[in-house]
């Protein structure tokens, strides 16, 4: 399994219409990412960071090129299709953490559980226990301190054992203590649960705790390093 | 479905104050629904009972009366119209009727002014077989016994029949006898005075002739009389009919009127004790009275002032606390017609004169009463009235020979066309109108039909600001969380998912609005009815039953219309909500 290509793109382009100007914020992007492996986007901002999240997270429709996602051509995928997608097989992780402000902490976990229609709700426990959470479980968000909250939403994105784990500035509003201990979950979890982790970042320090480092600007790739740890 | 549901409930709380009002606003909608059919229902069912609560098909009443006995009772003594009681017999000559009862109604006005006291005189034979469910009550209750010796006292626990009927005593006209030998029937009310110009004389001191005046007693009487014009009569013979001396006109029209002349003038015989007139009040002159061996006038009256027994409605009598045995005292306002002399000034002449004026004028009276029984609850008007014998009504309400009406029952409804089509061609029946009951259903069905539309326009008013009220709310609810429905689309959420969200928060909302609407239409209830019983009194007939009725089928329908109110006014903010492309509703946050 090591080594499989889970995410493959070939001149992926997205342009977006605003109005009668087009901005075209990715404009060719060749890339390939394997199973477990740790990937940090970096780049200044309009580098093109979250249109490619969005893309490969299947949020947004490519323009032109061609994005594989889990050997699934998404070309021809309709917005159904995609949300099966996202639903079963992809994680999100955001800025702002995004938690469901009347539920606990453990129902924000439960939540995508839901959307799935499954049932058995104990790997939700199980995961808020495993971001250190178990005696906050049945918090609300705003009883919680930002890392707290951002450790919510990393279970929350692996409720439904996802393949893939796209984050997007995930450190973003947090100090530098939690935003490095959100850092060792990701490698942690990562490797626990085999996961492909795709996070952009500006952080320079966090972003070479990956094992790979792309650097996009203006929409193309500058330089894609692999980080020798 | 349970999470969501959760979900859905949490998001609610959150906005409290708001929620709150929408299910208030949805509340009113329902109770507005609710009440309204439960009127529409009860008032149907008040009615059907008063109706057919009759016991007779038809009633005959005089023309031009009111034929709704309860609006009578609601407008006044002075909408009444009465008919005199050989029409009875003349009716019943009529091959379709199969049974037929007397009744005179006469409302009392309270001596508070506050409402009526509903008298009903009726003949209990006929009465109680045309209406059967007329049942004495049954059941523990306490009775006053008097004791006949000592005349004490006594309370008495009884479980049984309330006590009985009245019994029907025979009550005999007053009869006046007349030097000339004839006698009048009728109903003795008083005693009068009056000057009356016996001569002219000399005035030996003036020179002038003047009017020879002197006092003159009367008794005043009331008997069916009627005034005829002497250019009409032909000849006047005095008969022996029977055993009683009569006079006998022979008018022109080769009709022959039966009676006593009461006076003569150089135009009229007004006549007295003749069939088919109206009981008219006459003043009899007591020098025309023949007198008794000791000086007295010949004059019997039938008042022996024996106590007259009176049957009551049962919420009569428990609003009275009235036992059997008690004797009762009711007290009213009546209006009674009183002589004043007024002084006025001639402006020509500058003379004043003093002129004779009848006034009306109100009168505190008392009558007294045995209670005798109690009725079972019927859940009509009559369960507020008072019955007694209807000859004793006559006597005591001064209705000698006076009904309101003749309730019958026809062998066959269905003839009932051709009975009318009888009764309006015969001559003598003339002062009559037939009141089909099913007519007077109709036409109060039909009024409050009409009202029905009206209100009901208002409910579907009501329902319809509702909706927007609720749609408006979730709307907003969904603009606001533009960025929460996002990222759950994000983590997966379908349209659906997203859809049933929104949609089951209108339905909660809807839900509670209901059971609160529906709360505040039955625990307001009895508010609302004594509300539009007001408001209808004074337009007219309201039915003596509950009328508003909540039934089962009205709560468990107004409920479900609040369900679909919340479905209908959900689908297009949750179809908003549903539509919302993910990236875009996250980005809308920032």
């Amino acid at each position: 399994m090591e080594n499989t290509q889970v995410i493959n793109t070939k001149g992926l382009k997205k342009v977006y219409r605003l109005y009668a100007e087009e901005i075209a914020a990715l404009k060719g992007i060749d890339l390939s990412i394997n199973k477990g492996e740790f990937v940090s986007i970096m780049g200044p901002s309009g580098a093109g960071k979250t249109t490619f999240l969005n893309l490969v997270g299947c949020l947004d429709h490519i323009t032109s090129g061609d994005l594989t996602v889990l050997g699934k051509n998404l070309n021809s995928f309709d917005d159904s299709r995609m949300r099966d997608l996202r639903l079963h097989h992809l994680g999100f992780v955001f800025q702002e953490f995004f938690l469901v402000k009347e539920l606990t902490a453990l129902e924000n976990v439960e939540l995508p559980m839901l959307f799935a229609d499954n049932k058995d709700l104990s790997w939700a426990k199980h995961l808020i226990e495993r971001v250190g959470l178990g005696k906050r479980m049945n918090h609300l968000p705003k009883e919680m301190s930002g890392g707290e909250m951002q450790r919510v939403a990393i279970a929350r994105a692996l409720a439904n054992k996802p393949d893939i784990v796209l984050a997007d500035e995930p450190t973003g509003n947090l100090d530098t203590k939690n935003a490095q201990s959100i850092y060792d979950l990701f490698r942690e979890l990562g490797k626990e649960e085999n996961l492909t982790i795709i996070a952009a970042t500006h952080n320079v320090k966090l972003a070479y705790q990956a094992d790979r480092v792309v650097h996009l600007r203006e929409g193309r790739i500058e330089k894609d390093e692999i980080v020798k740890h | 479905m349970r999470k969501f549901f959760n979900l859905a409930y949490k998001n609610l709380y959150r906005r409290k104050i708001r929620s709150m009002l929408t299910i208030g606003g949805v509340g009113v909608a329902v109770a507005v629904l609710v009440s309204l059919l439960g009127f529409n229902s009860g008032y149907r069912i008040a009615l059907e009972k008063d109706v057919s609560g009759m016991g007779y098909q038809v009633l005959i009443t005089a023309k031009g009366c009111p034929y709704e006995l309860a609006t009578v009772a609601l407008s006044g003594t002075g909408a009444l119209r009465y008919l005199t009681d050989d029409t009875i017999a003349k009716v019943k000559q009529d091959k379709e009727i199969a049974e037929l009862t007397p009744m005179l109604m006469n409302p009392l006005i309270k001596e508070n002014g506050n409402g009526f006291y509903t008298f009903w005189g009726i003949d209990k034979d006929s009465y109680t077989k045309l209406r059967p469910m007329m049942q004495i009550a049954k059941g523990k209750h306490k009775e006053r016994i008097t004791d006949p010796s000592s005349g004490k006292e006594t309370e008495k626990e009884i479980d049984g029949p309330m006590g009985r009927w009245f019994k029907t005593r025979e009550i005999k006209a007053d009869e006046i006898y007349l030097k000339n030998g004839k006698v009048l029937k009728g109903l003795i009310t008083g005693e009068g005075k009056y000057e009356k110009v016996v001569g002219t004389e000399l005035d030996p001191v003036s020179g002038d002739f003047v009017q020879k005046k002197k006092m003159v007693s009367t008794v005043k009487v009331m008997l069916p009389s009627r005034v005829y014009n002497k250019i009409d009569v032909e000849s006047v013979k005095t008969a022996k009919i029977g055993e009683e001396l009569k006079d006998e006109l022979y008018l022109k029209d080769g009709s022959k009127i039966t009676g006593v002349i009461l006076n003569e003038t150089k135009d009229v015989y007004n006549v007295g004790d003749v069939e088919l007139a109206y009981p008219n009040s006459e003043e009899i002159d007591l020098e025309q009275v023949a007198v008794e061996a000791n000086g007295s006038p010949k004059i019997i009256k039938y008042d022996k002032g024996e106590e007259i027994e009176l049957v009551m409605g049962w919420e009569a009598a428990q609003t009275g606390f009235v036992q059997v045995g008690q004797k009762l005292a009711i007290n009213v306002k009546e209006m009674a017609r009183e002589k004043v002399k007024e002084k006025i000034t001639d402006p020509v002449s500058g003379k004043s004169k003093e002129i004779e004026k009848e006034i009306e004028k109100p009168v505190s009276t008392s009558y007294t009463f045995r209670v005798v029984g109690i009725l079972e609850k019927g859940g009509g008007q009559d369960d507020g009235s008072y019955f007694i014998q209807i000859e004793e009504a006559q006597r005591i309400f001064r209705k000698y020979k006076m009904l309101t009406g003749i309730g019958v029952r026809l062998n066959n409804l269905a003839q009932l066309p051709l009975f009318t089509d009888r009764i309006y061609n015969r001559k003598e029946l003339g002062e009559t109108q037939i009141v089909s009951l099913a007519e007077v259903k109709g036409t109060i069905l039909n009024l409050v039909q009409t009202a029905k539309i009206l209100v009901m326009s208002v409910a579907f008013i009501a329902i319809l600001v509702a909706l927007i009220g609720v749609m408006n709310t979730i709307l907003m609810s969904v603009f606001e969380r533009t960025q929460e429905i996002g990222i759950m689309k994000a983590i997966g959420a379908s349209r659906m998912d997203i859809f049933k969200l929104i949609w089951l928060e209108t339905i909660v909302i809807c839900v509670f609005g209901g059971i609160l609407g529906t709360i505040i239409a039955v625990v307001g209830g009895s508010f609302i009815e004594k509300l539009i019983r007001a408001v209808m009194s004074r337009a007219g007939y309201v039915p003596a039953g509950q009328i508003i009725n909540f039934t089962p089928g009205i709560i468990i329908g107004s409920f479900v219309g609040a369900i679909v109110l919340g479905i209908l006014s959900g689908i297009w903010p949750a179809y908003r909500a549903a539509k919302m492309r993910p990236i875009e509703a996250i980005r809308s946050g920032e």
